[in-house]
């Protein structure tokens, strides 16, 4: 009797823990990576919907150099804080003029702006609790597909393949944001239903270290950078390319470059920690751009950039402003800023920019 | 008879070892980890304790190391516990344990995220092998329960929900299984108990499956005198993943090993006060995860005889 009570004991200490339930993967895509819990369920982390907007002058409780996304829809800009989004993640604008969504993983350090109106009719998404690759994985509520954010489309539900059509953004810190829109709005501390005294937090401190490790282990990681180096990643025809923002540490600056058999041009601030980037053809002819002179310091409002093929000058929006090509707009690729992990785990061909 | 019991205990174990995973830290909802180091109580004899436990937990681990990483803030989780331990006879007994269990966590900001609330109840009906009696000293016993989903597992802070370590319930019934091994020499004063407590968990209606969970123990103890005892304990909490709808969460599970010592005091033949503490020995979690830092313990039992 000893012994069989012995082996009970026995087997109750050296049971391995696997878990027994399985995923119900039925109707996902078939991903290069695994889907794991967040640890929060459905809807979990809340989304804000229909945020209330402040003048750039109330936005005052909001440090210059914070991180806000940018955006600009139909003539107005918004900002859109890191701050509030680390603890929301997404923002529906579902009766905007444009309608359109929000979306920012603090795991990843990415954020996609894009059109909510799929199929002919307006979608509101939320946060499903699962990642993929420490990414957000989102929902949205009309037919509850799943979009993981950095895949750009739905991977699972009727809405499966859809691809999401991005609207330009801008990662940027509130200081220059303002410099670039003065009139810009900001979305109010109430509009998340919480305390508003809890945005003041700063949030994911140590997690943003170059060097530490994403919160979820990883089945891909790229080596050539540390993990979490901010880079704005560039679609350009089927290349994809990852532009560090420590390739500006030395001051603004503009790299000239080709992408997938396009000449692009990526301009950096690291006073503003912003990049963007633009395709550099005009009418056939590809512009090798610099900044001019006397624009590298100071407002981002006054930058300025003068190409060597023609002498025309630019602003900052890509728009033509003196010289024989005024009136022309350089378009900008699809591209969004994301720690360099979840960069490279999402677009595993990518070229890195060591220039 | 001897046969058929042992088919039992062969059928216990091989449905133990199909079924059993689990999840680490402070277990949502879950009986005071003491609470299954108990044996059969006395035939008509009722044994009523009332504990409190506190749980600090302030930094996250990665696998058997502290790590520095600020993201999940710090905290408790405080239990206050009813436990009613009953003997029918001299082998059936029955445990129930309720608990009031208070959760908080700071980020550092204006609000801290928590709840308080009754917490899971559970019942374990237990059935001793081997009654103890004068002769053997010694005491074998199995028991068998579940997990009543009494504790809320949608508690709201601030306009969120709050996560579900944070719940004072877990949302689910499980299925409790429990062994018992006593052994004591009355003439030397010291004694010692092996036991566990395996957590089979359900889902609850958020989807959410706490991983299979095992607490064990084994303790040693000395009667210094009629009123004094101390005791060491080398107890653990082994358990596997957290899933929603079937997603597991990485950053769940693992094991943690405590060293705990205690001291029991009896200022009365029918009152027993146990104060200690668990001081972790070994960390191995699964991922990154806030781990217990340490647990202290204090219960007050009183022992009727009905």
């Amino acid at each position: 009797m000893i012994k069989i009570a012995s082996l009970v004991l026995f087997t109750l200490l050296f049971l391995t823990c696997s878990n027994s339930v399985e995923p119900d993967l039925a109707g996902w895509n078939e991903l290069p990576a695994e889907i794991i819990s967040g640890g929060v369920p459905k809807d979990g982390i809340p989304a804000i919907n229909n945020p209330i907007w402040d003048g750039a002058a109330e936005g005052d409780w909001l440090d210059d150099s914070y991180l806000v996304v940018g955006v600009v829809i139909d003539g107005q800009a918004y900002a859109y804080p890191h701050k509030m989004m680390d603890q929301h993640e997404i923002a529906n604008e579902p009766t905007s003029s444009t309608p359109y969504t929000v979306s920012f993983c603090p795991l990843t350090g990415s954020s996609i702006v894009f059109k909510s109106t799929i199929n002919g009719s307006v979608h509101t998404f939320g946060v499903s609790g699962l990642l993929m690759q420490n990414n957000l994985i989102m929902f949205d509520r009309q037919t509850d597909s799943n979009w993981p954010q950095l895949r750009l489309q739905a991977d699972r539900g009727s809405l499966i393949n859809t691809k999401l059509d991005l609207i330009e953004h801008t990662e940027i810190e509130w200081g220059g944001w303002k410099e670039l829109h003065p009139g810009t709005l900001i979305m109010n501390r109430n509009s998340g239903g919480r305390n508003p005294d809890n945005y003041l937090l700063t949030l994911y401190t140590g997690y943003r270290r170059s060097g530490s490790d994403p919160l979820f282990g990883m089945s891909y990681i790229d080596t050539r950078l540390q993990n979490k180096i901010r880079v704005l990643g560039v679609f350009s025809g089927n290349a994809t390319k990852a532009y560090p923002m420590f390739s500006f540490d030395d001051g603004r600056a503009i790299i000239n470059d080709q992408v997938g058999g396009s000449s692009i041009a990526v301009f950096g601030d690291p006073g503003s920690r912003m990049m963007r980037g633009f395709y550099t053809e005009v009418n056939g002819q590809n512009l090798t751009l610099k900044l001019l002179s006397g624009t590298e310091t100071g407002s981002l409002s006054n930058v300025r950039f003068i190409d060597n093929e023609t002498g025309s000058k630019w602003n900052l929006d890509g728009e033509a402003i003196a010289g024989s090509l005024t009136g022309e707009k350089l378009s900008q690729p699809k591209s969004y800023v994301a720690y360099w992990f979840a960069w490279s785990a999402f677009n595993r061909t990518t070229e890195l920019w060591e220039g | 008879m001897k046969s058929v019991r042992n088919i039992t205990l062969m059928l216990f174990i091989v449905f133990i070892s199909s079924e059993a995973d689990a999840q680490l830290c402070c277990t949502s909802g879950s009986a005071s980890a003491s609470s299954f180091e108990i044996g059969v109580t006395p035939a008509k004899t009722l044994r009523l304790s009332f504990g409190h436990e506190y749980n600090s937990l302030n930094g996250p681990f990665v696998g058997s190391d502290r790590s520095d990483n600020d993201l999940l803030g710090t905290g408790s989780v405080q239990s206050y516990t009813v436990q009613a331990h009953y003997g029918i006879n001299r082998r059936w007994g029955i445990t129930i344990v309720a608990p009031y269990v208070k959760t908080s966590r700071s980020f550092g900001g204006p609000t801290t995220f928590g709840a308080d609330g009754i917490g899971d109840l559970s019942l374990i009906a237990k059935y001793s092998v081997k009654p103890i009696n004068i002769a053997s000293s010694t005491e074998i016993a199995v028991g068998a329960g579940f997990k009543l989903p009494s504790g809320s597992s949608n508690s709201v802070n601030d306009g969120t929900d709050l996560n579900f370590n944070l719940q004072p319930g877990t949302g689910a019934w499980d299925l409790l299984f429990w062994g018992y091994y006593y052994k004591t020499s009355l003439p030397t004063g010291w004694s010692g108990s092996l036991s566990g407590l395996v957590r089979v968990p359900g889902t609850n209606s958020d989807g959410l499956r706490y991983g299979n969970e095992i607490l064990y123990s084994l303790v040693l103890s000395k009667r210094l005198n009629n009123v004094t005892q101390l005791s060491v304990r080398l107890k653990g909490r082994t358990s596997s993943q957290v899933a929603i709808d079937g997603f597991e969460n990485p950053n769940t599970g693992g094991t943690i090993i405590f060293a705990a010592p205690s001291f029991v005091y009896n200022p009365r033949r029918l009152i027993s006060i146990e104060a200690g503490v668990d001081i972790p020995t070994f960390y191995s979690v699964s991922g990154t995860q806030q781990a217990l830092d340490y647990r202290s313990f204090v219960d007050l039992s009183f022992f009727f005889t009905l």
